[in-house]
């Protein structure tokens, strides 16, 4: 296993965990950011609308603690709003996915999709061209 | 649902010490079985897991398949050891760990006499003070110390910057009933809900020194 297959792995679990608590958002922190071929471990934050949604995290998160090396921080929104954890790690989302800020978006992005909106991009956020 | 197969941790423990300074080579001998040559030192043999609770079958196990193993190193973070299990490693002859343990003893002369620093501080600084008379290893966080003529005091040792209620749970969960939490991080800080859920469990977390005043009242 090199960390692109765990993060697969660990992509595919938070979308499996999310639908039992759908109140979550995912994390990356730490050394897997920064330097993912020597991290030991892959520091992941999930933060949970409740103590309840993080009850049913950490239990739907046990086989994945244990085939990969995950180091599981849960935080409640209360706690997150306590300790600013997310802003003072530069934690990085990855789920749900985040989608990319309007002024990213290049020409190819603005092919029009079935609906007339590029996939990637709310329709409040377009602008006039 | 994902596999639950420990095969996958040598070669993941391999590719992440290889890149040392201090590391010549890694050998897999077998799956979980690693040759680990060393610049400066002579070559060791660790031995990795992947288990949510390591017990004394688990070490035995691996003890068993090969050469004499020097570390048995546990890769998954949220995991648990036994007493037993540490109990198995001794009598191994051997030193336990997770991943940030193997990376510290790679760089001692002799890893089969590896402690982590954080227990090694722990163990020595209870035994030294003048209230405690004992110390059981329950799990490899979780003690009981024994006072004279005072009731036990049962401790969970936590390393967390960040001590969440969730920690306290899984702790609660892991380990099962305790009196204590000790944040052994010199930096680390409870939140207000783990601060409660302790309260709610007839627990309270302390810091060091406070455990210390704890352990000389009643």
């Amino acid at each position: 296993m090199n960390p692109d297959q765990a993060m697969e792995i660990i992509r595919s679990e938070a979308i499996r965990i999310s639908k039992s608590a759908p109140g979550t958002t995912w994390y990356l922190f730490g050394s897997i950011l920064h330097e993912p071929n020597a991290a030991s471990d892959i520091d992941v934050l999930v933060r949970c609308d409740s103590h309840g949604t993080a009850k049913v995290v950490r239990r739907e998160a046990t086989s994945l603690c244990e085939m990969t090396p995950v180091h599981l921080l849960l935080l409640t929104e209360e706690e997150e709003a306590e300790i600013q954890f997310v802003d003072s790690e530069g934690c990085r989302q990855f789920h749900p996915a985040l989608r990319p800020p309007p002024q990213a978006l290049t020409n190819d992005d603005r092919h029009p999709e079935p609906n007339g909106l590029p996939s990637c991009v709310s329709e409040r956020h377009v602008r006039p061209i | 649902m994902i596999q639950r197969d420990p095969s996958w941790t040598g070669q993941w423990v391999a590719d992440r010490i290889c890149q040392r300074d201090d590391v010549k080579n890694v050998h897999l001998l077998r799956p979980q079985i690693l040759q680990i040559a060393r610049v400066d030192w002579e070559p060791f043999i660790a031995a990795t897991l992947a288990s949510a609770a390591v017990d004394r079958a688990t070490v035995e196990g691996l003890a068993t398949v090969g050469p004499e193993v020097d570390i048995f190193v546990n890769v998954p973070k949220e995991s648990i050891w036994t007493g037993d299990a540490i109990a198995a490693v001794e009598e191994n002859k051997a030193a336990f760990g997770g991943m940030a343990d193997l990376h510290r003893a790679i760089t001692e002369m002799t890893p089969s006499q590896y402690v982590n620093p954080e227990f090694g501080f722990v163990e020595r600084g209870l035994r030294q003070h003048t209230n405690v008379s004992g110390l059981r290893r329950l799990y490899d966080r979780k003690y009981a110390i024994e006072r004279p003529g005072l009731a036990d005091v049962s401790v969970v040792l936590l390393n967390e910057y960040e001590l969440t209620a969730d920690h306290v749970r899984t702790a609660r969960d892991r380990y099962g009933v305790f009196d204590s939490i000790l944040i052994t991080n010199p930096n680390g800080r409870s939140t207000g809900a783990a601060d409660a859920a302790a309260d709610s469990m007839g627990a309270r977390i302390y810091k060091w020194g406070e455990l210390l005043g704890r352990l000389n009242r009643t």
